[in-house]
């Protein structure tokens, strides 16, 4: 009996080491959403034939209505989403759908090129019903075949050689190559519009993205969706802080081995170090001069140079240019007053060296030159694509003329050019530790960052940072900076210009 | 009729099986020390802070033991010596170099009193008050050298010191696998480390004054 | 448009004001140092005499030139006579009967000038060090051409105020500020940087360009030590390291966090950074407040840099041991919670010995100086690279240093790694004087070719022609053929005399997730104290290499030689001071402890078979 207590009292140590020795830590892939089992649904759509798209919509509602109700919330249909108050008082929804960017500024006029981007089918003007969910296109995202095509100018409509039965049975989880088909290619091809997104991330290796080439992520593993509303912001269409990916989902806020990187963390975004360049594999473009186009210049390149566009610069391996983000952004909206004798600031991020809660990003600037009333003062939205377009007849009055018809902007039959920038904070491209930044690229002389614009004496490794010299709280979160704006408000656009536009 | 002889007391037990299992992982640990190469068990590192880690409970036991010992007199097992103490070894080692063999009756018979003969009295004397001692000393001057090397000094002192600790470890090895195999030369082979764990030796030999005609051998037969 | 002109009064004030601020910052660095007027040997003004600067006189007025002169290791070490040998082998200068302007304008661009050298015109250039942009292959040009009062001049040449035209130096007026001098700004004047003493020590590179690197003599540490200070990683280097897509570390893991040379190896009586050597710190303080004023150092600075413990010379040396050293600035037991006993660690080895696990680039193995290639250059064999070391295509594989024991001073013998260099050279006489690379050439070369009587003894396939692969002493007939050369030449009593010189790395330290962690590396029986070391490729004229005197380590393994002729060293650990466990053992008492078990349980299974043999048969007998 005794000997038994001595056997028992050994397999409670065991027991006991056993656990203390396991204790599991928590690591990244906490973060990641659980996926869930999939659905073959290869042996559904008996007999079905599939004629166009809203036939294949209906056939997913019959199982599928709530998801289809839940996505006529969501921006990805709406292409609107954050709220500002104008200055007459009235809520406006910006998003794709209203705001000019200087690529191909905007998408009023010019909807049956625009909308091919469109999870829905035929958005051809302002006719189109965003409360019909017969409308969804479902198969853009959902598509695993790797077969399903939209018509070119086809307001969304899907192509007609799909075989929308062989596409309808290989539905799942959206891959690279769903959400790609978008977002690489914005801006009208590939690698154009995002330094941090293209091409070489359908197939990544670890070089181009370690998320996606070390560990073959999926866009929602990190862009986790809850009734398909997808998680993530992109600073050029929204003002706020809302619904953001972060880092630190996955990640400790602190997760160096060494202290010295992790005192970085209060002044630098994690993006900074470890985005150490964009465009890795594709070129991407970094101007756009509207002004140019129009000619019949012996250019052969696309990349230099197009009649119906004007005159690019693309750049491979860019080093980022580095400002201050809170999280919050200012955004030119349409029909807004320019001083046309400045550079116009699209978007901008918000936040600068005495704001406890910016950080020091890295961001691809596109600087362009795009059309302006000069009697007006106002940007411009040319109308390109159909018979009168400009891309079809070159006529830049009747294309402006037509384009301010279709978003209500006055236009004086006078027009000019205004250089433009617009500001794309980047968060793909992500490099681990043997690839990131060093310390000496940025604190040496002629390194990455301009310290004296960023608003420091000097390099804060040799002057200190902005605690060291009293630019902010050492205690940020009791102390919250003023020019933050409380995220759910809506947000007035216009005093966010003047406090970051200076 | 079976004897039953309480031989071992509970502190007794737990002192010999504690001793027996730190022993065992030093000497595991130490190969591991001594030939990381060809052992990979607790890691380096891991293999050192458990080397210490058992040094340290070997020594607390031992001066546990050394007072039990003192304080209930058991020390006198170790100590008392019969007046015919060679003829008794001899008797001993002659038992286990042919009588074993012949099925012989073990020479001495153990009894709380007496419970270890000759030839393991003066075995566990030289363990317990040399080998055992030499290895802590050696072992602890060469975790206070590592621990102090400035106050230790020169380190070619930690050479021989290292040195005499390896040939204590080979000779705790000997002993180990001589003193397991000695343990099965009892009544029957694991009657022995059954006294020690239970703490009675079971002695199935009835006694010889009441049954003189049952030879010792039919004893052996019924165990097989 | 029209509020464009409308500025508000305060508000131009305030616009003004940081304006002129702005303006002012520049020149409120300038302050420090005033602006310099060039001055020739005589004191008067380059632009009126139209004469070669000199240092000694532009910069007396402020800095005391003749005390740095006379307290600078750049001037004395070359000055010093066992410092003669400027490389592992190679003929001292002293017994070169062309004398010593020709040794000057041989290695004089390895000299900074002053000392024995300003008596031949080569002035101390305090330019090469100080400013920000040195023109130093202008002034090796000036150098090696023979015109040494010129090299300072030559060294200004990269800011574009003096050019050379028309075979004469011209100083360029316009580059001048109205008082005829130039601003210490556009100078650049400060303590050296990196990159400057780079131009003389080794491969130092903070461009981001893809970092390349080949041995050559100029570029010393990283010649002899395959020592390379850049923070570029290895992984985006422009060198063919093997395996180097996964060496993510920077070349120097201090250079990548900015520490210049200067850091550590600064004046000796800078206040800064001051501190008495090793060996004579009071024990009981950490820092010595009392130090000399700023005014004090700037005016006399002493040019004797804090070193540490150099392999050669350093028992004389009262600076050795003086600079920081890695523990001045880290703190060792917190950072190694995972090793076991870090103070043991730390007492009995150099922190080097882990954080330099592997060189990345070649280092001289051997210099053969008892042949001359056609270059006039000793056979060399580089360590780290099997193929032409000044090639981009070979293939650099990591090789790991050799970890000696050295006299450290008053820290006692420490372990720490090297790069071991061997040469052998030619010696005549009783005493042993060095043949003169003079002498060698006469033996060597007819003209512009080889003797044809060593060609005759040395080509091997008969091409009349003498490869890389025939230019080696490895027959005593080769070895007599040159012998009898030499003897010539009135020459007597010669041989070859092999030379092993363990030089120590210091540079190159890779960050701590690259240092060696694993205790196997030194626990083992294949501990790196045990692991064999090629000396040499072949031995010329079959003689064993001895160690350098004055090395202050010593190597007790055991030398052989391979039947590829090879020549190796393996370190013995049991002839060692340290016991390092795992690698340390007894021979006699583990062979002893092994067989005693296994003889033990083969008694014990031998009485065991006789006891289960005996009680069958005593139950047979019971049964009939």
């Amino acid at each position: 009996m005794r000997s038994r207590w001595f056997v028992l009292s050994l397999g409670a140590v065991a027991v006991f080491l056993s656990l203390t020795g396991c204790s599991k830590e928590r690591t990244p892939w906490d973060g990641i959403a659980e996926i869930p089992a999939h659905v073959d649904h290869s042996t559904f759509f008996e007999g079905a034939k599939f004629t166009d798209g809203p036939s294949v919509t209906k056939a997913c509602m019959e199982c599928h209505e709530k998801e289809a109700r839940d996505f006529l919330k969501t921006t990805h249909w709406t292409w609107q989403g954050d709220s500002v108050r104008l200055p007459d008082g009235t809520i406006e929804h910006i998003g794709k759908a209203n705001l000019i960017n200087n690529f191909c500024i905007g998408i009023k006029s010019n909807e049956k090129h625009c909308t091919t981007c469109h999870a829905g089918y035929g958005w051809r003007d302002d006719s189109f019903d965003f409360n019909d969910p017969t409308r969804i296109d479902c198969l853009i995202c959902h598509d695993n075949t790797g077969t399903y095509q939209k018509a070119e100018d086809g307001a969304g409509e899907v192509d007609p050689d799909v075989d929308l039965l062989a596409v309808a049975k290989g539905v799942g989880a959206p891959t690279r190559q769903n959400c790609g088909f978008c977002h690489f290619r914005g801006g009208g091809g590939d690698a154009v519009k995002h330094g941090d997104l293209d091409g070489s991330m359908y197939f990544p290796t670890e070089r181009i993205d370690v998320h996606m080439g070390r560990y073959d992520f999926q866009c929602y593993y990190c862009h986790r969706t809850v009734d398909h509303d997808i998680k993530g912001r992109s600073m050029t269409l929204n003002v706020s802080d809302e619904n953001r990916i972060a880092c630190t989902d996955c990640h400790d806020s602190r997760p160096h081995k060494l202290q010295r990187l992790n005192e970085h963390t209060d002044a630098v975004a994690c993006e900074t170090c470890h985005i150490p360049e964009m465009a890795i594999d594709e070129a991407t473009k970094m101007s756009w001069d509207w002004s140019q186009a129009g000619q019949d210049l012996p250019i052969k390149d696309h990349h230099v140079y197009a009649k119906t566009k004007g005159r690019f610069v693309f750049k491979k391996h860019v080093i980022p240019e580095y400002y201050w983000y809170n999280g919050h952004s200012g955004r030119y909206l349409m029909g807004e007053k320019i001083n046309p004798d400045e550079v116009l600031k699209l978007d901008w991020p918000l936040g600068g060296y005495h704001d406890g809660r910016a950080k020091i990003w890295p961001f691809k600037v596109h600087r362009g030159k795009q059309p302006y009333d000069t009697v007006n003062k106002i940007v411009l939205v040319p109308n390109t694509v159909g018979p009168q377009g400009y891309w079809t007849i070159f006529d830049w009055d009747t294309a402006l003329r037509i384009g301010s018809e279709h978003n209500h902007l006055p236009y004086s039959g006078h027009y000019g050019w205004i250089s433009t920038e617009m500001y794309w904070p980047l968060a793909h491209m992500v490099q681990p530790k043997e690839k990131a930044v060093q310390c000496d690229e940025c604190h040496s002389p002629g390194g990455r960052m301009d310290w004296k614009a960023l608003g420091y004496r000097g390099d804060p490794a040799f002057e200190g940072g902005r605690r060291e010299n009293g630019a902010i709280s050492m205690n940020v979160k009791e102390n919250p900076d003023a020019s933050v704006i409380p995220s759910g408000e809506p947000a007035d656009a216009f005093e966010d210009r003047q406090e970051g536009g200076k | 009729m079976i004897r039953r002889i309480y031989l071992y007391s509970t502190y007794e037990r737990v002192w010999h099986w504690s001793q027996a299992l730190g022993i065992l992982l030093l000497l595991l640990s130490g190969y591991e020390l001594h030939r990381p190469d060809q052992l990979h068990i607790f890691g380096m590192q891991g293999a050192a802070w458990l080397h210490n880690l058992l040094g340290l409970l070997l020594i607390i036991n031992a001066i546990f033991s050394l007072f039990y010992h003192v304080a209930t007199g058991e020390i006198r097992q170790y100590l008392r010596q019969p007046d015919d103490v060679f003829t008794l070894a001899i008797q001993q080692a002659r038992y286990y170099a042919y009588g074993i063999f012949r099925g012989d009756p073990h020479p001495f018979d153990r009894s709380p009193q007496r419970k270890l003969n000759p030839i393991q009295q003066a075995t566990y004397v030289v363990i317990l008050n040399v080998l055992l001692p030499l290895q802590v000393i050696t072992g602890s001057m060469i975790w206070g050298a590592a621990r102090y090397p400035d106050s230790v000094g020169r380190l070619w002192s930690l050479r021989l010191v290292s040195l005499i600790h390896t040939a204590g470890a080979w000779a705790f090895a000997l002993f180990v696998i001589v003193h397991v195999y000695m343990t099965t030369t009892g009544h029957h082979p694991f009657s022995n480390i059954k006294a020690m764990i239970t703490g009675y030796e079971e002695d199935e030999r009835p006694e010889p004054t009441i049954q003189p005609q049952a030879p010792p051998e039919a004893s052996q037969q019924e165990v097989r | 448009m029209a509020r464009r002109g409308a500025f508000s009064a305060p508000g131009a004030i305030i616009l003004l004001t940081l304006l002129l601020l702005l303006a002012a910052m520049p020149t409120a660095a300038a302050a420090l140092h005033p602006d310099v007027e060039l001055l020739d040997a005589d004191g008067n003004n380059v632009l009126d005499s139209g004469g070669p600067v000199s240092p000694m006189q532009t910069c007396n007025g402020c800095h005391d030139t003749d005390f740095i002169a006379a307290h600078s290791d750049h001037i004395q070490a070359l000055d010093r006579p066992q410092h003669a040998r400027l490389a592992p082998g190679q003929p001292s200068y002293a017994a070169d009967p062309a004398g010593y302007v020709r040794w000057l304008k041989a290695y004089g661009t390895m000299h900074v000038g002053g000392g024995d050298a300003a008596k031949a015109g080569l002035d101390l250039d305090c330019f090469l060090c100080h400013t920000v942009r040195p023109d130093v292959e202008a002034r090796n040009r000036e150098i090696t051409d023979g015109r040494f009062r010129w090299a300072a001049t030559a060294t200004l040449s990269g800011l574009g105020v003096v050019e050379k035209t028309g075979g004469s130096w011209q100083w360029k007026r316009a580059s001048f500020n109205e008082d005829a001098a130039l601003s210490a700004d556009f100078l650049g004047i400060g303590a050296p940087t990196s990159t400057a003493c780079g131009a003389c020590h080794g491969t130092v590179d903070f461009s981001r360009a893809p970092l390349t690197s080949f041995p050559d003599p100029s570029n010393w540490n990283t010649y002899l030590r395959g020592e390379i200070y850049s923070p570029q990683r290895l992984a985006d280097s422009g060198m063919n390291i093997q395996g180097k897509d996964h060496l993510g570390r920077p070349f120097d893991v201090h250079a990548e966090r900015m520490v210049s040379c200067s850091n550590c190896h600064h004046a000796q009586n800078d206040p800064a950074s001051f501190r008495s050597a090793q060996e004579r710190r009071l024990g009981r303080l950490h820092t010595d407040v009392r130090r000399p004023s700023i005014g004090d150092f700037l005016e006399t600075p002493d040019h004797r840099l804090a070193r540490g413990w150099t392999s050669f010379g350093a028992a004389d040396d009262p600076f050795a041991g003086s600079m920081r050293r890695c523990e001045d600035c880290h703190e060792v037991e917190s950072s190694h919670t995972w090793l076991p006993y870090p103070k043991l660690h730390m007492a009995a080895m150099d922190c080097e010995s882990c954080h330099i696990p592997r060189v990345t680039a070649p280092a001289l193995q051997e210099a053969d100086w008892t042949v001359l290639t056609p270059e006039r250059q000793p056979r060399r064999v580089f360590r780290g690279v099997d193929g032409p070391a000044d090639s981009p295509a070979t293939l650099i594989t990591p090789w790991r240093p050799l970890l000696l024991e050295r006299f450290e001073g008053g820290r006692g013998e420490r372990i720490s790694p090297f790069s071991l260099v061997t040469s052998w050279r030619w010696v005549s006489g009783p005493k042993g004087e060095d043949v003169s690379q003079e002498e060698l050439n006469q033996a060597w070369f007819e003209g512009d070719d080889y003797a044809p009587s060593i060609v005759a003894a040395l080509d091997a396939n008969q091409d009349h022609q003498l490869s890389p692969d025939e230019l080696v002493l490895d027959t005593p007939t080769k070895v007599d053929v040159v012998r009898k050369r030499l003897e010539g030449l009135g020459l007597k009593d010669l041989r070859i005399v092999g030379e092993m010189e363990p030089y120590g790395l210091h540079h190159g330290v890779a960050p701590g997730s690259y240092a060696q962690s694993d205790c196997q590396a030194c626990h083992g029986r294949g501990s790196q104290f045990r692991r064999a070391t090629q000396v040499a490729s072949v031995l010329p004229g079959g003689v064993e290499p001895a160690l350098a005197a004055g090395s202050g380590s010593h190597m007790d393994g055991h030398f052989w030689k391979d039947q590829d002729g090879r020549y190796w060293y393996q370190g013995e650990i049991q002839q060692s001071s340290v016991y390092v466990l795992g690698a340390s053992y007894d021979p006699i008492i583990d062979f002893l402890g092994k067989w005693l078990i296994v003889l033990t349980l083969l008694v014990v299974a031998f009485h065991a078979l006789l006891r289960f043999l005996g009680a069958r048969r005593n139950q047979r007998e019971v049964q009939s």
